[in-house]
């Protein structure tokens, strides 16, 4: 084994996963912390409603969220990174959610876990659920409100959450043999993990609360919403300001088939209304999409007409109701998307120079001015970007070398496939 | 200029024309391996490679550099291990750890910490290290035991279960009657994924097993243990050509696992993710290979997967020149020859 390795500072190593993750146009903490975000708009309505939760001064009447539109390598992915940033120094909790095959948005049972094991605190630290049950103070006003809207009727929460922060209050402290191991299972019931009933009903009986809860059946998506809601306020128990969700690549939901985009649509509504139905939610929801959505799917597949018809073709209340939503997620789309601005001289310059800097530090030398690519007002961000760091990238591999950059455009792609609207694949799916 | 300020010696990386696979190994090592990994930094490449000689020159080169310099090198194939299933791909690094070795750095550390260093070969065991110091062994392990704690189940970078499950190899170590042998067992099982039942670890505060939802964090988490230990990084090459072949041969000409397109689709989702999460990774390289028909295929290929696509697509790119440094990287594959 040589001996010849080197330990580079932190600070170096931060340089470094900056450019690295700049290469491959992907959000970076580190990245954020050098170029900042070039929205002030989006910014100031994000630190608006962070406020404004973090006090409870939420209003009824306005989204507890905001839809962010840009095109592709538009700088979505960078400023949903950055507003994690703000969320976090304001003592919030974040996640960020990239919609995907593995957590479609039509499904609200798998976006909870996706946000539940992404969330992060001060510190960017994990395991933040656990870790809020375990400093969750009874002798506290905060544990108080919490308990008091768990209990309440208006909270129209399952029963099963108040049984189990009941439980969870006193067995905590481990004193109780097997204590340790049951008040687990509950924080990870919090989390989305499947707690029997007969184990619930034993554990009650175990502290004197046989009998106090009733229990009846619940379906995955209306836990999985209250587990959302129960979770938020339980952050905000343990002395966080809230949570703040951050949902990526929501453009997705266009691949979908017709019903799956539905849902979609509804399960957007209710994120973006949550605080309609519940002023003191101290949520945050955040949405980017690609600005051409409206147009390629809204209008080019004709969903505002053909979703609801659908929908309420099946002549259910449960579709009817869903219906109804996916014309409120349509409408919000269509009407209160927030659109990134395109970089301007100004902007570009600065990011050229901020961009330098870091590839200066990141490598320990002096990088020549580069061409990079014509400004022009088709080019994203992005591309700026990856156009500047591959030219000095080539240059400080071979000095006398000249570069030339090509971009090509990567062409939306809003074609349905089933296999991104099917369930994960399993082990059957591989012979 | 290196990473260290040192002029470049001439490479194949440069001058245009083919990247060959030795020569990328070579900036690999040079770029990735010597200082940035072990510094705790992390990187996911992709790498067209034209083909199977060249995919095997890749691995070895890369094997040797890795070897050399002291990380640990994980060949994951997709004939053989599900790698659309991140917990599998977990498992396949798992079984290339030394958990014990790393539970032993960790002890060692302890007890160097505590002001009372191990003596040379003499073994970890509390009773034998209070024996050389002429301290009382209780009192030697109650102050192990606290470092111990501190640095598996305080820090951030390791999963709360990961960290109870080195903690009880090193207890295992320390040998002051805490765990025994079936629950070291048990420990090792539960992180090669042959554990039969999770009760087996109660004892140990473990309640779940490592599946999809938990082992992207046990990935990282075993990342950050290699470094603590003294171990350079952890490289993991994934070599995905299997994913290219939609159709099963006939029975007697089968060999391994086949993917169905939603197969597929799940394994570029992994990659993915692992992209995505390079902000956490630490001391991790992750170079998956692929084959040049996965370029264009817009059924099994990546452009059936836009979000891995536009993650390591070339969108931008010099005329004449490949970039090494680029998440994307064709080897011995001429770009005519892709789309």
């Amino acid at each position: 084994m040589t001996t010849d390795v080197q330990i580079m500072s932190q600070e170096l190593v931060a340089r470094r996963r900056a450019v690295e993750a700049l290469r491959s146009g992907v959000p970076s903490w580190d990245a954020v912390a050098v170029l900042g975000s070039g929205q002030p708009e989006a910014e100031d309505r994000f630190s608006s409603l962070l406020e404004q939760v973090g006090d409870g001064r939420t209003s009824g009447s306005a989204p507890g969220g905001l839809l962010l539109g840009g095109g592709f390598g538009g700088g979505k992915s960078h400023l949903l990174t950055h507003f994690g940033h703000l969320a976090i120094s304001a003592g919030f909790v974040v996640s960020t959610v990239v919609i995907s095959k593995e957590t479609p948005l039509h499904d609200p049972a798998k976006t909870f876990r996706a946000a539940i094991e992404a969330a992060v605190g001060s510190g960017r630290t994990h395991g933040v659920l656990a870790e809020a049950a375990a400093s969750l103070d009874p002798d506290t006003p905060r544990y108080s409100e919490l308990t008091r809207w768990v209990n309440s009727p208006a909270s129209g929460l399952d029963e099963r959450f108040a049984a189990t922060l009941l439980c969870h209050e006193r067995l905590r402290g481990g004193e109780v043999p097997g204590s340790d191991e049951t008040a687990d299972a509950l924080v990870r019931f919090w989390g989305g993990e499947p707690l029997r009933i007969s184990e619930l009903r034993k554990t009650l009986r175990f502290v004197g609360a046989a009998g106090v809860f009733s229990f009846s059946s619940i379906s995955a998506r209306d836990l999985a919403r209250q587990r959302l809601r129960f979770a938020a306020r339980l952050f905000r128990a343990a002395g966080h300001g809230g949570w703040v969700l951050l949902f990526d690549e929501v453009e997705l939901i266009g691949r979908y088939s017709v019903l799956q985009r539905g849902r979609s649509y509804a399960e957007l509504a209710r994120w973006l209304g949550s605080q309609q139905a519940d002023p003191a939610l101290p949520l945050v929801t955040v949405f980017a999409m690609t600005d051409d959505f409206e147009e390629a799917v809204l209008t080019g597949k004709n969903d505002r007409a053909d979703i609801p018809a659908r929908l309420r073709a099946k002549q259910t209340p449960e579709w009817d109701e869903t219906a109804t939503l996916a014309e409120a997620g349509m409408r919000h789309i269509q009407h209160d998307m927030l659109q990134l601005e395109p970089p301007d001289d100004v902007e570009l310059d600065r990011a050229y120079a901020a961009l330098k800097r870091l590839h200066a530090d990141a490598f320990g030398w002096s990088p020549p001015d580069v061409a990079g690519l014509e400004r022009l007002g088709a080019t994203r961000m992005r591309q700026y970007v990856r156009a500047w760091i591959n030219e000095w990238d080539l240059v400080r591999l071979d000095p006398a070398f000249q570069p030339q950059t090509l971009a090509v455009d990567i062409a939306s792609n809003y074609a349905e496939d089933a296999d991104l609207a099917a369930e994960g694949s399993q082990s059957e799916d591989v012979f | 200029m290196s990473s260290s300020g040192q002029p470049v010696p001439p490479s194949g990386v440069l001058g245009g024309g083919v990247l060959k696979a030795d020569d990328y190994a070579a900036f690999l090592a040079r770029e990735y391996l010597a200082a940035y990994l072990p510094s705790g930094g992390a990187a996911v490449k992709v790498a067209v490679v034209g083909d199977d000689g060249a995919a095997d020159r890749l691995e070895s080169a890369v094997t040797a550099a890795v070897t050399e310099r002291g990380a640990v090198h994980v060949a994951v194939s997709a004939e053989s291990t599900k790698v659309h299933m991140v917990d599998q791909i977990f498992y396949a690094v798992s079984r290339m750890v030394d958990w014990e070795g790393i539970a032993a750095a960790h002890v060692r550390a302890a007890y160097e910490e505590a002001a009372f260093p191990a003596p040379g070969d003499a073994g970890l065991a509390v009773a034998t290290v209070a024996r050389h110091h002429e301290v009382d062994s209780r009192e030697l392990y109650r102050s192990v035991r606290r470092i111990l704690e501190r640095r598996l189940l305080a820090n951030p970078a390791i999963a709360t279960e990961m960290g109870r499950a080195i903690l009880r190899l090193t207890q295992a170590q320390l040998g002051a009657g805490d765990t025994d042998a079936a629950e070291l067992e048990a420990v090792l099982s539960w992180l090669h994924g042959d554990l039969r039942s999770v009760t087996a670890l109660r004892s140990a505060l473990i309640y779940t097993r490592i599946g999809r939802h938990n082992a992207r964090a046990m990935l990282i988490s075993t990342a950050a243990l290699l470094l603590a230990s003294g171990h350079r990084g952890l490289v993991i090459q994934l070599n995905l050509d299997r994913l290219a072949e939609a159709r099963r041969p006939p029975a007697e000409a089968r060999s391994g696992l086949y993917y169905s397109k939603a197969a597929v689709l799940d394994a570029y989702e992994v990659l993915r993710q692992f992209i995505d999460a390079t902000d956490e990774l630490r001391g991790v390289l992750v170079i998956a290979i692929v084959p040049p028909e996965l370029m264009t295929d817009e059924t099994r290929g990546l452009p059936a997967y836009t979000a891995l696509q536009l993650r390591v697509a070339d969108e931008v790119r010099d005329r004449r020149r490949a970039n090494p440094f680029a998440a994307l990287v064709r080897l011995e594959v001429r770009l005519e020859a892709v789309a």
